[in-house]
């Protein structure tokens, strides 16, 4: 029949519709691109990892928070406001999102990693020198997650893949297990980064044996420790590094141009957030016109740093504003550069993430474990000599130079990456010291932080820290 | 026809000259009498029941060609081909039932006088379906219309909160007092997924718009208005009707969206006849009628005192603790007075809507033209507008052999939202009342010298202006090829374009923070679909009975792309809408997305005899948004129909009682896309801030190859029964849907890198429940009428299973075997007497509260009914509606989870100061005075908002409105000149019952529902 002829046409029409898949091929979108793309040549694999520096650095999680939040749990740090008393009491609470933070960023961060170097590794797009060095710089930026997470945490899940199905639901590894692959990450990547020509604001060898140097001390494999740290110590000082060297003014430690910033981060032109542009953390939200900062510095700190007079770091590295012969209180004075301030040229200041000064601390304390007590004395005596304050005498006594070498810690790193707060709890002297802060509720649990409420209910396979 | 012959130069010239004229009459007389065959007319008039002439009713003879259109005075003419008896002729009108005259010969053709009688409740008109109309009676599926004129009664910005209460199985909230509907939702039967869209298919006119992704609004900010509801670029006046298609025999034909219900819309024709012109006015007084009685200023400080005191005696706090930074309100502030609730949102919103169509047209072809206007500030504290004008254009043409049909229109729309503040201020209503407002420059106030103070009128330090436009053009056309066949092209566009600012000024945030100073974002967004429907209609006699086939493809195109940034740290507030003022500015992301969807679809129906009914629906879809070996899904139904009440025994038997009676039954599968676009592709994008100058990339998501449809699998058992010629009708339905391969971003650990991921979730979720409509005319008598609509739907929601939950990031949410809304936490215990901590019950007995060993099932969020019930009585002119809303739903977020306990530096009510903890051994309600997160109080207070303390009830039961209206007799206005005068008034949400604890039970945390007088004025000419 006629109709059926005429009929059949268009069927056939509307049936070739359905099963032209081409029919459905849509544009890409613009503001995002596939893993082939992104793997596909050596620009844009130089740009994922320059994205790890971004990611990284560039976000006010690693500029600020660590020492913030750490000087909180620490004795370091207070807030007038009773906002963060979770921390500074340590009574913390598993469902704060400041805390669940702490966990989801460095794990993010791990998966840039992973799945960077589970692509970049086999790939021959890339030549070889630029190869190296950017999976160092991943190796780098795995390890220090990792550390943030056992030193906050404790024990964690270890996840190497980029495969969720394979990770989500991972228990917790043991921290020591997970520091070996953290000394792994930064020997491969002090390996992959020897010779390259990355500035002190990026990862560099010289970092990764920075960090590779403290990891060891905090597992406590001295003789390691010491000999990582004597790779940047300079020579005039018993190593064999050539590239720091101590800066003689307590006021230059921190500059741009410092020779003692192994690791310096550069601040300025934050235009994402563009209000942190041409400043420090400690420019932007601490340093204060008014005698009541919003966040101070505790007594016992200023106590601590002013003890010795001539000690230059009390002096030059905490300020407090004086109205009518009354001192407010003390607020961090170290790395400045302000954001309305006019500075003087030559005198712009970046982060410190790793510098020298740390290293001479490491190898003391290493040495002390070692029984090398002249070495330790000597490694002291070089910060403090910079500090402006007395040398030590010879000692022997093993207990009164570990409290020495704290001592020179607290007042020649506070404030900076959280390294109080790692301090005392790794040396089990937390309970010893914060029993004593008036202010603290304090618990020997309180060491370790609870893993966020929110991971817990997404993984059944966590287990809770004690205490929570 | 005779041959004129033509002698020339016979012999008898007046013979031939008689000849001549012989043959020329009978050539004229025959021709004469096939013209008078050709002009056989029928002529008549036609009246209504109470002899007013009907104008435009349209008059046809049975089975043949041609028709005529009754004119002012009710007179028709037809022309009529050859005289043939008997023949029936035809009149129709809307709103009468079609009558039908038979004329038995000549005497029949002229004088009628045709009385047309109304047509009563609903059951015997037209019903859109999806790809075509319907006889409602004949429906095998689950339809709920709601007529335009309830529409436009209920609301002037928001069609779909009209529909709340007037259709069974369609549940819809309102989630903001404010103009536009401010997020309104509707859920159609039940949800089905877990975390993937709910939105049903909205179809306008014949164009698909998917309101999730097509609508750019509120992709920014839109200040207080939130999301408008997504039919608001729509004037509810322009709207003939609202059918929602709810089972698979009348969702399935649409696919793939099909699953979440589809409501269509169509808007109002012109009408053929004499030129009309309607104009309508009307003007709205709106305000918020609750207050909750919070506490003055004297015994606000007075409770804080006693906290801080409490405070200092457990040791959760020291005297270096009586601060500026904790207690402005009693060290800076002095004790004046405000009253935050009015001062907030205490205003008197006032709406003005002014409307205008014309229509006209003649036989085949038909036009409207209108525009309107409509305007409404609101009722809070910051000075917002909210503006729509639109345009309508449409035009219907048939060709005099009814063979060629073509429809086009245009609806154009531009919604301006000028929000003078940042959101809704609930958050600020139960401020302490002694705190200042403003500083002395009128700027929102901080507490001098504290960055960490959050004021609570700095949202009046910014605005959102969000200005959109709404084109929606569609066009069809159709061709009978023959009588069997026709066939149809839809063509559908639709543009959306918005353009948004958000400011916010140097005093949104505090001043003494140096982080940011003044910044603004501007962004602009636009979508375009673009939709193309070729079908094919065969309608043949089979059997006895008639057989319809449906044949067709879709072809679909959405773009969308947007483009925004911002700027930082401007000169000075006023020169923020101009981003060159900015001393910084970031360009934020530009993505473009693209959709693309192809089908196919048939539909083949079957009548016997107007008593058995068969519906059989096929559909293959593909969608662009699956990953490349997913994108086809293969959806279908079954619908069967027994109109038991055509069957001869039965009419034999109860024919006079049962006017109708049907019996029907639906089967089928549809689908759920409701996933972002590219969401199968692992991504990596450019990091949001750099370092040292430069960024880089950094990966996005992760994905699932995998990714395809979310099917749904319905079933539909209804029941009808007309009684009384109509008179009561009662339609009950059964409902059974189940839904598996859940489409959402399912929460995953955060080890994995990242949060969620799109996937398809191995859970199945069961909805059903029963429906019940009844619509009587109560009374009906020649001046006086009452009619009643109820309705009553009861939805039960499960999750049936869900594959590995207990390994799963969801195994603390979710339950087997309870509803897919449910809400688990802890369980409050009360406040302990001795030291008016509260008590939360720790399952495991181990001393500690932890979401995996302590959370249990406290309730559901669903309703476990609603409905409504509506009432029109008209006496004469006069006329009458009212119509109610009920809802029974056990758990809303109440009172404590927005407002708090007692001791902060917030207020409370008197009730709750009343009952709160103060001394040991009291058994009190609220626990204890404290005012910090870190005494022993504080530290149990943090567990309430995850326990049942934070919940309150969400049933109430509404007048959603009342309203008296005069339509002026004839007689008044014919001196001049108008056809209609109507006058109107109207009360909205004049009372609330509910047991709530807060403002409104619907709303929960934004702006209330209110209450309105409304004031209007309707004629036509």
């Amino acid at each position: 029949m006629k109709a059926k002829k005429y009929l059949c046409l268009p069927m056939f029409l509307l049936a070739g519709l359905t099963s032209c898949d081409g029919m459905l091929d849509i544009d890409p979108p613009t503001d995002s691109y596939t893993a082939e793309t992104v793997y596909g040549s050596e620009e844009s694999i130089e740009a994922l990892a320059e994205g790890l520096y971004s990611a990284n650095f560039g976000d006010m999680f690693y500029l600020i928070w660590q020492e913030l939040f750490g000087g909180f749990c620490a004795d370091e740090l207070l807030c007038r406001s009773t906002s963060y008393d979770d921390f500074v009491q340590n009574v913390y609470n598993p469902n704060t999102g400041n805390l669940s933070s702490f966990w989801t960023k460095p794990y993010s961060t791990i998966y840039h990693c992973n799945d960077f170097i589970i692509h970049v590794e086999p790939s021959t797009l890339i030549s070889e020198a630029k190869k190296k060095v950017c999976l160092g710089e991943a190796h780098f930026f795995r390890a220090y997650s990792y550390f943030l997470l056992v030193n906050f945490f404790g024990d964690v899940p270890l996840v190497l893949t980029n495969n969720y199905e394979e990770s989500r639901l991972l228990p917790r590894t043991a921290k020591e297990t997970v520091y070996e692959t953290i000394v792994d990450d930064l020997q491969k990547a002090v390996v992959y980064l020897d010779g390259s020509d990355n500035p002190n604001t990026k990862v560099t060898a010289e970092a990764a044996t920075a960090m590779l140097a403290r990891v060891y001390l905090y597992i406590g494999q001295w003789d390691a420790a010491a000999k990582e740290a004597g790779k940047l110590i300079p020579v005039a000082d018993g190593g064999t590094g050539t590239k720091f060297v101590l800066e003689d003014d307590v006021n230059d430690v921190f500059l741009k141009t410092t020779r003692e910033g192994i690791l310096n981060l550069d601040c300025t032109n934050r235009n994402g957030d563009g209000s942190f542009q041409k400043s420090t953390m400690i420019g932007m939200f601490f340093v204060s016109a008014s005698q009541n900062p919003t966040y101070y510095l505790s007594d016992e700190l200023v106590a601590d740093l002013q003890e010795d007079p001539k000690d230059l770091r009390g002096q030059n590295w905490i300020k407090c504003v004086e109205k009518d012969g009354v001192k407010g209180k003390y607020f961090p004075y170290k790395n400045k550069y302000s954001n309305d301030a006019s500075v003087p040229s030559g005198r712009e200041e970046y982060e410190p993430f790793l510098r020298l000064a740390e290293q001479y601390l490491i190898r003391a304390e290493a040495r002390v474990h070692l029984k090398d007590y002249t070495g330790a004395v000597s490694d002291l005596n070089r910060i403090r000599s910079r500090a402006g304050v007395e040398p030590l005498p010879a000692m022997t006594d093993e207990n009164k130079l570990l409290l020495a070498v704290e001592e020179e810690r607290r007042k020649e790193l506070f404030f900076e990456r959280g390294h109080r707060w790692f301090d005392l709890n790794r040396t089990g002297r937390a309970d010893a010291i914060y029993s004593k802060v008036s202010y603290k509720q304090w618990v020997p649990e309180a060491s370790l932080w609870p893993i966020p409420e929110s991971e817990m209910k997404a993984n059944r396979y966590l287990e809770q820290n004690l205490g929570y | 026809m005779t041959k004129v012959i033509y002698f020339v130069g016979s012999a008898d010239s007046r013979l031939v000259k008689k000849r001549v004229l012989f043959s020329l009459l009978t050539f004229f007389f025959l021709f004469a009498a096939v013209r008078a065959q050709d002009l056989s007319q029928v002529t008549g008039k036609v009246l209504a029941a109470d002899d007013t002439p009907v104008i435009g009713a349209y008059v046809t003879v049975n089975g043949e060609k041609g028709g005529a259109v009754t004119d002012a005075d009710g007179r028709f003419t037809l022309r009529v081909e050859k005289e043939k008896y008997p023949r029936t002729l035809v009149v129709k009108y809307i709103g009468y039932k079609t009558t039908q005259i038979p004329l038995y010969s000549r005497r029949d053709t002229h004088g009628q006088i045709i009385r047309l009688e109304e047509d009563n409740y609903s059951l015997d008109d037209v019903v859109v379906v999806g790809y075509g109309t319907s006889s409602r009676k004949k429906l095998t599926g689950a339809v709920s219309k709601v007529d335009g004129s309830i529409v436009a009664q209920a609301t002037q910005d928001a069609p779909i909160l009209a529909l709340q209460g007037h259709a069974s199985g369609v549940y819809v909230t309102q989630s903001s007092g404010v103009p536009g509907g401010g997020n309104t939702s509707i859920i159609i039967r039940g949800q089905n997924t877990l975390t993937s869209q709910t939105e049903p298919l909205y179809v306008v006119d014949g164009v698909p718009f998917n309101a999730a992704t097509q609508n750019p609004v509120g992709t920014s900010s839109t200040g207080v208005f939130g999301l408008p509801d997504a039919l608001s670029f729509i004037n509810p006046s322009d709207i003939e009707s609202i059918e929602i298609l709810k089972d698979a025999d009348a969702t399935a034909i649409y696919g793939t969206r099909g699953a979440n219900g589809v409501v269509l819309i169509t808007t109002k024709k012109g009408e053929s006849g004499k030129v009309k012109v309607n104009a309508s006015f009307s003007t709205s007084a709106s305000y918020v009628q609750k207050r909750l009685d919070f506490l003055d200023t004297s015994t606000y400080l007075e409770m804080r005192r006693r906290a801080y005191e409490s405070d200092l005696a457990s040791g959760a706090l020291t005297t270096d603790d009586y601060n500026t930074a904790n207690f402005p309100d009693l060290i800076l502030w002095d004790d004046s007075y405000t009253d935050w609730q009015d001062a907030m949102m205490g205003h008197t919103a006032m709406g003005y809507d002014a409307q205008l169509a014309i229509s006209g047209g003649n036989r085949n072809t038909s036009f409207l033209v209108g525009g309107a206007y409509y305007t409404s500030n609101t009722v809070l504290v910051s000075d917002d507008q909210y503006t729509r004008w639109s345009a309508r254009a449409n035009i219907t043409h048939h060709s005099d052999n009814n063979r060629f049909n073509m429809e086009a229109g245009l609806i154009l729309s531009n919604i301006i939202m000028d929000s003078n503040g940042g959101s809704s201020p609930y958050g600020s209503l139960n401020t302490a009342p002694n705190t200042p407002l403003f500083d002395e420059e009128g700027r929102p106030y901080y507490v001098p010298d504290d960055p960490d103070y959050s004021s609570a009128t700095s949202f009046l330090a910014s605005e959102a202006d969000n200005k959109s436009v709404n084109v929606m053009g569609n066009f069809s056309a159709s061709y009978r090829i023959w009588k069997t066949l026709t066939a149809k092209v839809s063509l559908g566009y639709n543009h959306s374009s918005s353009d948004q600012q958000s400011l916010k000024k140097r005093y949104y945030y505090n001043p003494y923070n140096p982080e940011i100073h003044s910044e603004a974002n501007y962004y602009m967004a636009q979508t375009t679909t673009f939709v193309v429907e070729p079908q094919l209609t065969y309608t043949a006699g089979l059997c006895g009975g008639t057989l319809s086939l449906l044949a067709g493809g879709t072809y679909q195109n959405a773009t969308s792309k947007y483009l925004s940034f911002w700027g930082r740290e401007y000169l000075a507030d006023s020169f923020m809408p101009n981003v060159e003022a900015a001393t910084q500015m970031l360009s934020n992301t530009n993505p473009y997305k693209q959709t693309k969807t192809a089908s196919f679809f048939a539909r083949l129906s079957y009548d016997w005899q107007s008593r058995y009914l068969l519906n059989v629906v096929y559909r293959r879809d593909g969608s662009s948004r699956f990953g490349p070996e997913h994108r086809f899904g293969n959806f279908y139904s079954v619908g069967a129909g027994w109109l038991f009440g055509n069957e001869p025994f039965v009419k034999e038997r109860v024919g006079r009682v049962l006017s109708h009676g049907k019996l029907r039954f639906s089967y089928g599968r549809t689908g759920n896309d409701g996933i972002g676009d590219y969401a199968y592709m692992t991504k990596y994008s450019i990091t949001s801030f750099p370092y040292a100058g430069s960024k880089g990339f950094s990966p996005d998501n992760i994905a699932n190859e995998n990714l395809h449809w979310e099917t749904t699998n319905k079933m539909d058992v209804g029941l009808e029964v007309g009684l009384f010629d109509d008179r009561i009708l009662l339609n009950a339905a059964f409902f059974y849907n189940r839904s598996y391969d859940l489409l959402g971003n399912v929460n995953v650990s955060g080890q994995t890198g990242f949060s969620s991921i799109a996937t398809n979730l191995n859970a199945t979720v069961e909805n059903k429940g029963w429906e019940l409509e009844l619509n009587t005319q109560n009374i009906k008598t020649h001046d006086f009428r009452w009619n009643t609509n109820f309705n009553i739907t009861i939805p039960r929601n499960k999750l049936v299973e869900y594959e590995d939950l207990e390994n799963s990031s969801d195994y603390t949410s979710y339950e087997i075997g309870k509803s897919i809304n449910l809400v688990r936490g802890y369980k409050y215990l009360g406040v302990n007497p001795d030291n008016g901590v509260p008590m939360f019950e720790d399952l495991d007995d181990n001393g500690r509260l932890s979401s995996r060993t302590d959370y249990q099932f406290l309730g559901t969020t669903d309703p476990s009914f609603y409905g409504g019930l509506a009432n029109t009585l008209s006496y004469k002119n006069l006329t009458l509606d009212f119509s109610f809303y009920f809802r029974k739903k056990n758990m809303q977020v109440g009172y404590f989870r927005h407002f708090g306990t007692a001791g902060g530096r917030n207020n409370v009510t008197e009730e709750v100061y009343k009952h709160t903890w103060t001394t040991p051994g009291q058994d009190a309600k609220y626990p204890g005075l404290t005012t910090t997160s870190a005494s022993e109080i504080g530290k149990a207070n943090a567990y309430l908002s995850s326990s049942d303390f934070a919940y309150s009830t969400g049933s109430y039961l509404r007048l959603q409105h009342v309203t008296l209206a005069y339509d002026f007799p004839q007689d008044w206005l014919v001196p001049f000149h108008l056809n209609a005068l109507r006058m109107y008034v109207q009360g909205k949400n004049l009372f609330t019952i509910s047991d709530y604890d807060s403002y409104d039970p619907e709303t929960a945390s934004a702006v209330p529902v209110l209450t309105s007088f409304v004031f209007g004025l309707n004629v036509t000419f």
